[in-house]
Parts: C-alpha cells; structure tokens; sequence
C-alpha cells in the first residue's frame, strides 16, 4: 500500500476534477477509477452559479481532497493560496504548483522550494509538482516535503512520461514517494511510470476529456494497477546481445584457495 | 536524522546462503536499481557459477560511470597508538611493539616523499588514540599539508560531527571509517577493549562524517573475521542507507583481506581472491556510483587482473608504520604488504592495461575553506 | 442598506449582517467557503460573530474542479 505522512491509499491512481464536461460526469469518473485522493483548485465563487459546488458532488470521506495551488506565479502566491485551502476546509495537505510562465505552466523550481520551506514550517503536507529534476527532488525531500510530483510532460500535452530518465534517478533517490503527474495521455504511459517504479500517478485531462471519461478512468485504474504489479514482479533489462558467457574469459587468473595467507 | 542502518547480520546471513541460481539469474537480468535481495543473490554461493557474467557486467558499468581510469593513493601513517584491543591489528594496544607519533614537520617530510613519487591523493591513518591526536592537532597537520596535494583524506578515530566539520573545514575531503566486521557477535569477540568496542556507536559514524558535509566516506569491512558473503550484503545494505540520506555526498567501500600482522592473529573465515572478485562485481552491479577500492594488501598479480573489472581505486608505494617512507625510524607497520611494487611501477602496469592511471582528479583547491585560508 | 465589494462586484446588503448570513442568503453553504475579508482570512468560527461594514471587501472562495 501507498502511504504519504503516514495516510494510507490503496489505489495508486490520483485523478484531477478539472475540465470534466459536467459534475455528473466527473462523479461516475472518478467512481470508475476506484481513486481516493483527488486534487481540486481553489477558485472565487461565481456568484452567478452559486449552487455549482464540488463538495456536494463528491463525498469527502470516500474521496479524499487534495488541493492545489494552481494560478500561483510565485511563492507569496502560493503560500496564501495554501492558507486559504486550509481555512476552506481543505486540511493541511497540498499539492503545491507554482507556474509562472501561462504559456507552458512549467513549474518554478526556485520558488517551489521556497514555497515548500514556508509551508512545512506551517505544518502543511507538501506535495510539490516539479520539473522532472533529481537534485530538486531531493532538495524538496530534504526541505520536508512529503512526496515528489514530477511531471512526465508539460501539462495537458498527452505526451506521456518524455521525462523517464529523469524519473527513474528520482525513483532510485527518493526517500518520499514519487507521482508522477502532467503528461500523462493514454494507460500506457501510466502503466509506464508505474513500472519505471512511480509510487502513484495522478491524471486529469486525459480521463476528463476522453470520449467516454467513465470507461477512460477504469482503464487507467487497470494500467496504474497492472503497471505496479508489473514493477513488484521485476521486470527484465533489455538486452543489446544475447548473454554471451564465454567461460571465465577475464577472470582465469583468480585463485580460488584461501589467498595462501 | 537517524545515523545507522538496521542490519539484521543473522537475518542477513540466512537470506545469502538461502538463494539458488534463479535469484540470481533474475538479479543479473533485472531492470533498474538492484534491492538488497539482489545484492544477496550476486553475493551467494549459488552466484559463483555466474562469476563470468558478473565480471562482464561489473567491467561494463565501471567503464560507463568511471572510464578507462584508476585513481591512484597512498596511506601516510601518523602514529601507531591506540587505545583498542583489536585481536586482528599490528596496533593493537595488547601488542609490545614499538610506537611512535610524528610531529608535524616528520608528516610533512613523510608526505614530500609521497608528492615526489607522484601522489596527489594523501590517505592520512593513525591508530585511535584522541590523546595522541586530537581533531584540532590533526587539523594542524592538514593545513600545512593541503597545499601540496590535490586531495587529502583522514582514516583516524571515530569524530563528532563538530570535529569533522573542522577537519573539512582546514582541507579535508573524505573520511573512512570501517565496522571492521557488521557481525555483532564477532566484533564483540575480536574488539577485546577499547572505545571501539561499541558496534551501534560505530556504525553511526560515517553518516556523522556526511552529515559534516565531507565530499567522500569511505566504508569497509575486513574480510577473514565473518562470513564475508553476509558482510558484503552489510555493506550494500549500509551504502543504500547513507546514499538516501546524504546524497551529496560520494561513497567508497574496501574490502581489506586480513593480512599477517603483529600479535600473528590468523583468519577466522578465509576469504579466496574468487570470493574477494565476486563481493567486488557484487557490489559494483549492486551500486554502479560506488568507488571500490582496493589496496596494497592484495598482490600484483591479483590487482594487475582486477583492472578494469570493478575497482576504481588503488593506493600505491604503500608503507604502513608511521614515518616508513623516509626511513626515519623502525616503527611497527599495521600489516604487511602485498603489493611492494613502487608507485611509478603500479602507474605502468595499470597504463599496460589500457587504463589511465589518475593521480590528481578532485582539487581542493576549489573546495571552501575557512575565511581564514 | 451598506454598500459591500464581494468578488469583484459591489452588492447592497443589510446594516447588521453577518458574514455567516450574508453567505447563505448568496445561496452557499458556510462550511464549504473560505472567505478573505479585507485581505485577511476569516476563520469559520469567526463567521457569524463578524458584521459586515461599509466598504468592506470581501473574496468568498471555494474548491472547484482541478488537476
């Protein structure tokens, strides 16, 4: 089982509630992807909708929530963002993003550390979403976050885990957990992180805007599944050559008595 | 932060000797980092048949991580004091043998000797003997000496981490520091007295050592006291833990095979040049990072044939008494040597082979001293 | 009648409302916002004892869908 500071997750699946066609749709979803942490953003209140409210749509004690700190730019940013998810009720847990750059939404690496050394002080269980960097991942380890959030591709782009060598020195580092989030298009790139050893995968879009979300999400649920086992089984190095073994070529010179001492 | 690992040696010992050949063929064809349990396959008897195949391997990801090179050291030893009573060691403070302590001016003429045979990298080793020399003295000595060489590295008694934190401060690079054995009930027999008696505070030290902010921590144990293949799944074990605390930090580990030594304690488990190869292949497929030394107690022949297989690191022209290489006095050596060939003969033959010989890599130079420097 | 900035818009409300009232008669239930009141955040707790000023300005958020 999975378990971030201390709470324990069965499904290795984290889905995002964003860009979902309707909420109806977003619940059998996430219902379908047997999830139990789902990311939310905190947003002003439409006063014009006041009734469109995800805390009636989904059961926090089945689901629960981890907000993020999306439209952050910078650490101020996201710290009083963080403040404000507590006080809503989104307790202390966060994913933290900081984007300054619009056009892209890659992550601060500056800022999020900063950003992390702020909120841990404050108590929150941080979960900052990076760029796939080790040293970051392990300057955000040390700094007290409680897990890491590579992305395996810029946000919404499909393109699967671009980042997997990166990823797999961040999983042989890492003290915390590794989610692998962003990028992730099709089963088969979560069943890759996952087998690339990827403690969870979370996935948005590609469920969100599938065109059938509720059959997307279990298949998802059926790759982040399949992949982990996958990893827990040992999978195979891919070999250039057959296993050429010429008997003790190299090492005829060993002795193999008791080094005459 | 928590300073030792768990290491369960009973535990450890049942799981080596319980793998057969598909551990091992499934640790050899794995993807991806190496577990502990692989490491205990490699390191099992059922992985001597796969010997040709490890030795491939090891040769393959040295090659990778470290290139055609092998960096090249020498011990200086400052005292042979000591306050331990360890059945294995020359310096054992059981033994009647004749001790000395250099001044600072003796260790820097013993390391001029070292700079005009072409050493760069300086191992300084004393006995564990904090009244002879404490932090601040040895300091001293590093100070005088850190211009002379590109790297300097300290192998004494164990040190708060204040005092290595001075020691690196005044030019130190590395410490290393060996458990000597992971075997709990062996290291209580063979330490008989002294401050090392204590396994756990021992094993705390190298991450002491990284958490001063050393560059590089040596580890060790010394073969021919326990079962060789469970200490050598000890010293991955202790590795991997340092590695995911202190990974700015580098790491070697040594495989010193027990020697002759004053006070004629003989091998309590035997270890072969074979066994010796397979923990080093071992090790490297475990951790393809790791610098593996492997000093002057191994022969020539031995070393010559290891080149290029795993090891990264070989001291040379070594003399183990205090103030043996100028020849000043007649002071008892730790253990005899394997390899007496000199320094500029070792370079030759590691060149012969098609290696490069590195004797300068890391310059302290760059390193952030004290304002005061 | 006062005079209120609530999320960007002004909003005429009742001398003597709190903030807790003023909450629910926009259709939303108080345990699921969270509300900054003139840059600060208010505490759940603090929601019916806090009377809403002249001029005040208020954000009232809450989670919405997100990756």
């Amino acid at each position: 089982m999975l378990t971030i500071a201390g709470r324990t997750f069965r499904s290795r699946l984290f889905v995002g509630t964003g860009k979902f066609s309707s909420s109806a749709v977003m619940r059998e979803a996430i219902e379908a992807s047997g999830c139990e942490m789902v990311t939310v953003a905190l947003r002003r209140v439409d006063l014009a909708d006041p009734a469109d409210d995800i805390m009636r749509v989904l059961d926090r004690e089945r689901f629960f929530f981890l907000p993020n700190t999306s439209g952050a730019r910078n650490a101020e940013e996201a710290v009083r963002l963080a403040r404000l998810a507590r006080a809503a009720g989104g307790g202390h847990w966060l994913k933290l993003e900081v984007t300054p750059d619009p056009r892209t939404l890659l992550p601060d690496p500056v800022e999020t550390l900063r950003a992390t050394e702020i909120l841990v002080k404050e108590g929150f269980v941080v979960l900052p979403y990076i760029n796939a960097d080790p040293i970051l991942a392990l300057k955000l380890q040390d700094a007290g976050a409680a897990a890491v959030m590579p992305l395996g591709a810029p946000i919404g782009t499909n393109q699967g885990v671009l980042t997997r060598f990166q990823v797999e020195i961040i999983v042989e580092q890492a003290r915390v957990p590794v989610v692998v989030d962003a990028g992730i298009g099709a089963p088969s790139h979560a069943a890759l992180a996952m087998e690339i050893g990827a403690d969870a995968v979370l996935v948005n879009t590609a469920i969100a805007v599938a065109g059938d979300p509720v059959a997307m999400a279990r298949a998802f649920a059926e790759a982040v599944a399949a992949g982990r086992r996958a990893r827990e089984a040992g999978i195979g190095r891919p070999q250039t050559t057959a296993a050429a073994s010429s008997p003790e070529s190299g090492i005829e010179f060993l002795r193999t008595d008791e080094g005459g001492r | 932060m928590d300073e030792r690992p768990a290491i369960d040696f009973a535990q450890l010992r049942r799981l080596v000797h319980g793998c057969v050949a598909a551990d091992v063929e499934r640790a050899l064809a794995g993807a991806g980092q190496l577990g502990v349990r692989d490491l205990a396959a490699l390191l099992s008897p059922a992985a001597d048949a796969f010997l040709p195949q490890m030795a491939h391997r090891s040769a393959t990801l040295t090659e990778q991580r470290f290139g055609r090179t092998i960096q090249i050291y020498a011990p200086l030893y400052i005292h042979n004091f000591c306050v331990n009573r360890c059945a294995y060691c020359g310096f054992s403070a059981a033994n009647r043998i004749e001790r000395r302590i250099l001044s600072a001016g003796e260790v820097a003429a013993e390391a001029e000797v070292l700079r005009a045979w072409g050493i760069r990298h300086l191992l300084l080793v004393a006995g564990e003997a904090p009244a002879r020399l404490d932090a601040e003295r040895l300091a001293g000595m590093v100070r005088i000496l850190r211009s002379r060489f590109a790297s300097i590295s300290v192998e004494v008694q164990p040190l708060s981490v204040a005092d290595y934190r001075l020691l690196f401060a005044a030019g130190v690079a590395g410490v290393t520091i060996y458990q000597e054995t992971y075997d709990p009930e062996v290291y209580a027999r063979v330490h008989e007295a002294g401050a090392k008696q204590d396994y756990a505070g021992r094993l705390a030290v190298p991450a002491r050592a990284a958490a001063a902010g050393m560059r590089e921590v040596g580890i060790g144990a010394l073969l021919g006291l326990a079962d060789w293949r469970a200490e050598g799944v000890a010293l991955g074990a202790h590795l991997a833990f340092l590695r995911k605390r202190f990974w700015r930090t580098a790491f070697t580990v040594s495989f010193p095979r027990l020697r002759p030594a004053a006070g004629g304690f003989a091998p309590l488990a035997p270890v072969s040049e074979r066994d010796l190869a397979q923990l080093i292949f071992a090790l490297r497929l475990f951790d393809p990072d790791v610098g593996l030394v492997l000093s002057t107690r191994e022969e020539a022949r031995f070393r010559d044939g290891m080149i290029g297989l795993g090891p990264t690191r070989y001291s040379a022209g070594s003399c183990t008494a205090p103030g043996g290489y100028g020849h000043t006095a007649g002071a008892e050596e730790q253990f005899a040597i394997g390899d007496q060939r000199s320094v500029e003969e070792v370079c030759r033959a590691i060149l012969d082979r098609g290696f490069d010989p590195v004797r300068k890599d890391w310059d302290q130079t760059f390193q952030e001293f004290e304002s005061a420097a | 009648m006062i005079t209120v900035q609530c999320n960007g818009e002004e909003r005429q409300v009742a001398e003597n409302t709190t903030v807790g009232a003023f909450i629910v008669s926009l259709g939303m239930e108080p345990d699921h916002v969270v509300v900054e009141c003139d840059g600060r955040i208010l505490e759940r707790a603090d929601y019916e004892q806090t009377v809403i000023q002249e001029g005040m300005t208020l954000e009232i958020m809450r989670f919405v869908g997100g990756g």
